[in-house]
């Protein structure tokens, strides 16, 4: 058995466990092993502790260019070969990935490919710079403009939502914004700060390799030294944390989009990923709107019918968490209505502890995915992902059981007070985004 | 990509102050060379490329086999170790069942399923499946239908069947929950009628196989069909396509035979019998002629292109040899398209091409997003490179790789028990046999550069391309001068060499 679980009442049952060792290298590489042998599957997956969150004002976009340049050749591996070797080895997953507070790299290859990954990988770590020239920078940042024009400017209230994160996170917050960055400071940055910034965040010392599946139990250490060992250490990255400043007034936005239905989003700065109250808002987002038995849905929904879709969630994140809640009007409906609506169902929630039942089912379903994830070996959310999540948060990759253990302790009231004291209506940040005819036509 | 990197270089052989050093390089003297050799580089070994490794045994996984008493075939397949169940309930009618007039009422009816049921309403359902940590959905797809349940293994796999059986069995139809159902089915088609990638889906579909056949239109319907139906009509057509003679149940999962079947035999082994109601797909009622179709999107930054035609069914045997032809072409980050539009020109995020697969008929479809400026552009991109896979078989090493990216991911599908039930799928759907999965690797190995070049030849021609572009009529661009020039966007699509059609 991979994770200790019975089926028999969920509840009551030990947390599941993943098994893992960790170790680390001479240079500072963290390395945590985790062996899986159902498939003839290995997934690596290397967390490099630096994400948008990291990037000076001036040069937002940063952290995700670089990602890009990631793929684009080092001392050994020629300009585009990355990709056709993985897909000549059979990967079943090669991509990268830019949070605000972290970025990733995963591969999943077939096991006789394990070295041909760790050599990728080691390669970049140790010798990306050798090799980029103002050619590759161009070339990836036009991607990079491309992709910010197909995930921001050309979907429906993308330009709304990058607006949302701007009024969360003022300036000079390293959040403000889009991860991926405006197209002046994408344009702005210069072969020099892209190689400094390796320099400074691309070491061993601050990345973290997992290595997920059915490797060689007897030779992978002498392999990931072979592979890993021998690159240069740099000095240690120091970070000044800039907690968000908390929001003392509402701060409102509207726009007029080429959209066909009205949105109005609500959002907070909350609690630290897994500082007190963090776990309590996840479930409260569950509460309010997973699913056609949460209370939005219900009273919005379904009730009132008012509204087309509700979401609400906590994206946890290292210098201020965001809880949003956003409503996706009926046609013609007007952004104060939906507002008012959805704000009196919240008032519902910060007056009285909901019922131990609502706790109970989102914390079912939420454990249930949870274990879905750790089907796989690799990509988000699988089992590698999982314990480079928690090392790196919490320095632990076994914490999924203290993880869980949080979201047991969570009562009714405990809900109810983190958050009416974190959701309220002098700190929120109101966007709203209304067609841009019926705009004209409207006029209220 | 590359031609930049070129130009540098030549550039910087422009700058330095004798032009010699840019020549063909003199080959220096031996002796020189061993006088200077600086010591040995401690990372030299990088430069070679690892081998892989010796390859592990491993064998597809089959499905097994076994009837319920009303004649539903269950596929099962017994994996991993973890207590999850995934269960696929297919009904194997699309939107060919649809009457005409009444597109969308395939989906509209399945969508009714969870809204209610004799016992439960629509929240009790959804309270269910979240307090049991079950995931219940119901999709209608193109071709079918398909209701899932990804299951806890244990105790909660019983009351999870439960709730599909009831969901599936006794929907409720309740007139309110239609009329509620139906607003939101109008309003999410037109919050999709600005959507650029809605609006290239549903002109491609119309243009394909023209706007009065079934599959001219998506499944969810179009907004005057949906406003169309009434609550007599999901009725009826539950009562005619929803019984064990459309049914096959796919199984993926910690779970036994011994204990799936009678668990299955319980709760679905009574449902009425049925005869199957699928009837094969008429051709397009529109002849498949190539041409350049603009719809126009104003004031979007990125054109949506789609490019395509029909394809075979799952069952032909031209299919493999079309699978790594689409592959070569657009399958993989390394493919000709994407290397072309992304990676040389560097006006597109991505572009891939793919091959659905069908009973009746495939489509073949390339798709991409491009900066407006380049629509034309880009297009003709687009068809040099079909143009090019036609004119000659792979390079044995592309083919190669076209074939190993299919075959060596193959465990891939495997790897949870959703995605392996959604591959066994194709045993109801498309009657392909219980080990096909087994023989994959040997039919996509089996395929030949000449076999290729003939799939190309047949499949991808740009005279039986149909282009499909969503994006701006003008877009004004910078003309490096400081000032700004307009670019007809709609003009240069109309210039390229076929028959354009301008959507107004």
């Amino acid at each position: 058995m991979l994770l200790t679980l019975l089926g028999v009442a969920l509840a009551a049952d030990p947390p599941p466990s993943i098994p893992f060792e960790k170790y680390t290298l001479a240079n500072g590489l963290e390395v945590i092993l985790s062996p899986d042998h159902r498939l003839p599957l290995v997934a690596t997956d290397i967390w490099y502790h630096v994400g948008a969150g990291y990037e000076v004002p001036g040069r937002s976009g940063f952290a995700h260019l670089f990602e890009h340049i990631m793929f684009q050749g080092s001392r050994n591996v020629r300009e585009d070969q990355f990709f056709p070797m993985m897909e000549g080895a059979g990967a079943t997953f090669v991509n990268g990935t830019t949070d605000f507070d972290r970025t990733n790299y995963l591969e999943t290859v077939p096991s006789n490919q394990l070295e041909l990954a760790l050599w990728l990988e080691s390669d970049r770590m140790g010798f990306l710079t050798d090799t980029l020239t103002q050619g590759r920078l161009d070339n990836q940042r036009d991607v990079v403009r491309k992709e910010r024009q197909q995930s921001t400017e050309n979907v429906p209230y993308g330009v709304a939502e990058e607006q949302f994160y701007k009024l969360l996170y003022p300036a000079p917050h390293p959040y403000n914004g889009v991860v991926i960055g405006s197209h002046e400071d994408l344009q702005a940055a210069s072969l020099d700060d892209v190689k400094g910034f390796f320099k400074t965040w691309y070491l061993p010392n601050n990345a973290t390799l997992v290595i997920c599946g059915d490797y060689d139990e007897s030779t992978i250490k002498a392999t990931v030294e072979k592979y890993f060992g021998g690159l240069a250490a740099g000095p240690e990255p120091t970070v000044t944390p800039q907690m968000a400043p908390p929001i003392t007034a509402e701060k409102r936005a509207h726009f007029e989009d080429n959209v066909e239905l009205p949105k109005v989003y609500l959002g907070w700065v909350t609690a630290p990923v897994f500082k007190p109250g963090d776990a309590e808002l996840q479930l409260a987002a569950q509460v309010l709107a997973d699913g056609k038995s949460s209370r939005l849905y219900r009273e919005l929904v379904e009730k009132q019918q008012i509204a087309q879709s509700v979401k609400a969630y906590q994206y946890p994140l290292t210098l201020g968490s965001v809880f949003a809640v956003e409503i996706v009007g009926k046609p013609g409906q007007l952004p104060a209505k939906l507002e008012t609506e959805a704000w009196s169902v919240i008032e519902g929630l910060r007056k009285a502890p909901p019922q131990k039942e609502e706790i109970d089912r989102a914390w079912t379903s939420t454990k249930a995915r949870v274990l879905r994830g750790l089907e796989s070996i690799g990509g988000f959310s699988g089992k590698a992902d999982t314990l480079d999540y928690y090392n790196h948060h919490t320095g632990d990759p076994g914490y999924l059981g203290k993880d869980f253990a949080r979201y047991e302790a969570v009562t009714p009231e405990s809900l109810q007070k983190a958050f009416s004291e974190a959701i309220r209506k002098d700190n929120r940040v109101v966007v709203d985004v209304v067609p841009k005819a019926k705009a004209e036509g409207g006029g209220k | 990509m590359k031609h930049l990197t070129v130009s540098l270089v030549s550039l910087a052989c422009l700058a330095l102050p004798g032009l010699a050093a840019c020549g063909p390089k003199k080959p220096e003297p031996i002796m020189e060379v061993a006088a200077t050799t600086p010591p040995p580089d401690p990372n030299a070994w990088r430069a070679a490329v690892p081998k892989p490794g010796p390859e592990g045994k491993w064998t597809a996984p089959a499905a097994t086999r076994f009837t319920l008493s009303n004649g539903i075939p269950v596929y099962l397949v017994k994996q991993g170790d973890l207590p999850l169940v995934s269960v696929r309930l297919n009904l194997a009618i699309g939107r060919e069942a649809n009457p005409k007039g009444k597109a969308g009422l395939l989906a509209l009816t399945a969508n009714m399923l969870d809204e209610g049921t004799k016992t439960r309403d629509s929240a009790t359902i959804a309270a269910d499946a979240a307090r049991l940590g079950a995931e219940l959905g119901i999709g209608a797809g193109d071709e079918n239908t398909v209701v899932s349940l990804d299951s806890l293994g244990g105790a909660e796999l019983e009351p999870s069947l439960d709730l599909m059986a009831d969901v599936v069995l006794h929907p409720k139809f309740d007139k309110k929950d239609f009329s509620r159902v139906q607003g939101d089915t109008i309003a999410a088609i037109q919050a999709s009628a600005t959507e650029p990638n809605d609006m290239a889906r549903r002109e491609f579909l119309k243009q394909l196989w023209g706007a009065d056949h079934p599959y001219g239109t998506p499944s969810v319907g179009t907004e005057a069909s949906v406003k169309g139906l009434k609550l007599a009509d999901l009725t009826k057509a539950y009562g005619d396509w929803w019984h064990a003679g459309n049914a096959a149940f796919v199984v993926a999962g910690n779970i036994d035979e011994a204990r799936l079947k009678p668990l299955l035999e319980a709760r679905f082994g009574a449902w009425k019998k049925g005869k199957a109601t699928h009837s094969s797909v008429a051709a397009p009622s529109v002849p498949l002629k190539p041409r350049v179709v603009f719809h126009e999107k104003q004031g979007a930054v990125q054109s949506v292109l789609r490019v395509g035609s029909l394809a075979v069914a799952r069952n032909s045997p031209d299919y493999w040899s079309d699978q790594v032809a689409v592959n070569l072409f657009g399958g993989m980050f390394s493919s000709r398209l994407n290397m072309a539009l992304r990676e040389e020109k560097g006006w597109s995020y991505g572009a891939y091409a793919g091959m659905s697969d069908s009973r009746d008929y495939g489509i073949v479809q390339a798709r991409s997003s491009v900066q407006a400026d380049k629509t034309a552009e880009s297009v003709a991109v687009v068809l040099e490179e079909l143009q090019k896979q036609l004119a000659a078989p792979p390079s044995a090493e592309m083919l190669k790789l076209a074939q190993d990216s299919l075959v060596k991911s193959l465990p891939g599908n495997f790897e949870t028990n959703a995605a392996t039930a959604g591959s066994f799928l194709a045993v109801p759907q498309f009657g392909v046999p219980e080990n096909a999965w087994q023989s994959y690797a040997t039919n996509v190995n089996g395929v030949d550069g000449a076999a290729t070049l003939e799939a190309s030849k047949r499949l991808l021609a740009t005279e039986r391309m149909i282009v499909v572009v969503v994006g701006p009529r003008t877009v004004e661009v910078d003309d490096g001068k400081g000032g700004k020039t307009t670019v007809d966007v709609a003009g240069g699509l109309a210039k390229l060499g076929y028959e354009f059609v301008d959507v107004k």
